[in-house]
């Protein structure tokens, strides 16, 4: 289970200045949607539930990591270009986290051609990118899946398979989604429940 | 009125954009919608004369004005068109938005003298217009990186209007913001062309947004206009077959059936 209650994160010097995070609860399977404007910290959250960054204050509870595995809560950003080694080909990152070659059974099922995979980032365009970045995230040991904004930078045609794909995808595996967006809609069509944070 | 008459880029080997003709009259919005690589952006770029490294252009950019003879301009010059960039890197780091705003309006005014411009722009940042609803004296006292996503953007869009040109092209103006940034960005292109008479041609991904603000809406493929078209026919269902899949792939549109002809009566 994912779970924060009570969350708080402070920031600044001196200041009594910082981010109360809504409660969160995440159970297997379950595609939960988290609705804000900018600027109130979804981001800040998805690095908290991804162990990037401490609270300051509550308690979180994260599923156990195991060693010499990738982190059970996989996040996703916006941009999957400052998610990827510039100097790697995107075969060496991907087996990098994988810590194999078990996502080449999944590369039809996400539309990647293998012929992709001897490229480095900047030598794919921002869809290529950014499904080759959702495989990335979903290894063997991955759980829990932080989706922050991860088709806004996309067409919509893109955005559509993305999130066919990644949907049958977590269904069949029972993968839990936080899905971040501003796009209310798109949060209706993939998630279970919605979280409006404001 | 702005008139692209066969517009192209090609080299040898691929042809990026296939001849594209439209107009773009004062006061009106174009939308220009189409995949990611389908040459939105390099129509932007090809309407300003600049093509990319080992491609020629073909065709003809020309602006007319309502009384003055038709000036040939072959391409766009900088007096008459202004870009408001996709990305905020081409955001000077070094200086506040102020002292873009101001620079920018130095460097293509003409016509009027640069100082009565520049208290304009003071002016116009002290009173309440349109202008400080886009752009407020605290985003234009901050240098680039202390800006939000949805601040550049509104900084962005700020350098083009500012400059008094008769046509303004707006690559993805609200690309990654959220609802209510898109709102006000789109209210100050309607203002653009509504109340100060301009032509706007923005380009989007976002076929929902684009349906609520384009008078006409230019729908590109793979370098290839599929179809000229307006709101009214992509909702009463009378478009293109790839048309109609940009409709169906807005989220609240994914389960459903594509438009059908008799919901119009």
């Amino acid at each position: 289970m994912l779970k924060l209650s009570n969350g708080h994160l402070a920031y600044g010097i001196g200041e009594q200045t910082g981010i109360q995070f809504p409660d969160i609860e995440l159970l297997p399977g379950q595609s939960l949607g988290l609705f804000g404007p900018s600027g109130l910290g979804k981001s800040s959250l998805a690095k908290v539930l991804a162990g990037i960054e401490a609270l300051s204050g509550g308690e979180l509870v994260l599923p156990e990591k195991q060693s010499g595995l990738a982190n059970p809560v996989q996040w996703i950003f916006q941009q999957p270009e400052f998610a990827f080694n510039p100097r790697l080909t995107l075969r060496a990152s991907l087996e990098e986290s994988w810590r194999g070659e078990g996502y080449q059974s999944l590369l039809a099922q996400f539309a990647i051609l293998p012929s992709w995979l001897d490229r480095r980032p900047s030598q794919v365009s921002g869809g290529q990118l950014q499904r080759i970045n959702i495989l990335r995230a979903l290894t063997e040991s991955t759980q829990y899946l932080i989706c922050d904004e991860i088709t806004a930078h996309l067409d919509m045609l893109t955005q559509q398979q993305i999130w066919q794909s990644l949907g049958q995808y977590t269904k069949e595996r029972k993968l839990a989604r936080l899905v971040i967006s501003h796009d209310e809609e798109l949060l209706g069509q993939v998630c279970d429940s919605i979280i409006y944070w404001s | 009125m702005l008139s692209v008459e066969k517009l192209s880029i090609q080299s040898d080997e691929v042809n990026l954009l296939s001849p594209i003709s439209f107009e773009l009259k004062p006061g009106k919005i174009m939308g220009v919608i189409g995949a990611s690589g389908s040459g939105k952006s390099l129509l932007a770029s090809a309407i300003l004369g600049d093509i990319p490294k080992g491609f020629s252009r073909g065709g003809k950019v020309t602006f007319s004005t309502e009384g003055l003879a038709n000036s040939d301009d072959s391409f766009a010059s900088v007096a008459s068109v202004a870009l408001a960039a996709q990305s905020a890197t081409v955001l000077d780091p070094l200086r506040t938005v102020l002292t873009q705003l101001l620079r920018r309006v130095k460097l293509t005014t003409q016509r009027k003298a640069e100082s009565t411009q520049s208290a304009l722009l003071k002016t116009t940042l002290n009173t309440q217009s349109q202008y400080t609803q886009l752009i407020n004296r605290q985003i234009a006292r901050c240098y680039p990186h202390q800006l939000s996503g949805g601040m550049a953007k509104k900084a962005l869009l700020a350098q083009a209007s500012w400059q008094q040109t008769d046509y303004i092209l707006a690559d993805e103006p609200c690309c990654g913001l959220d609802s209510q940034s898109a709102q006000d960005i789109y209210a100050h292109l309607s203002y653009l062309a509504k109340q100060e008479t301009r032509g706007v041609l923005v380009i989007s991904h976002n076929l929902k947004q684009l349906l609520s603000v384009a008078d006409e809406i230019l729908v590109l493929q793979e370098g290839q206009l599929v179809e000229r078209t307006t709101p009214d026919k992509i909702l009463s269902g009378m478009s293109h077959p790839y048309t109609q899949a940009l409709w169906q792939a807005i989220p609240a549109n994914w389960h459903k059936e594509k438009v059908k002809y008799a919901e119009i009566a």
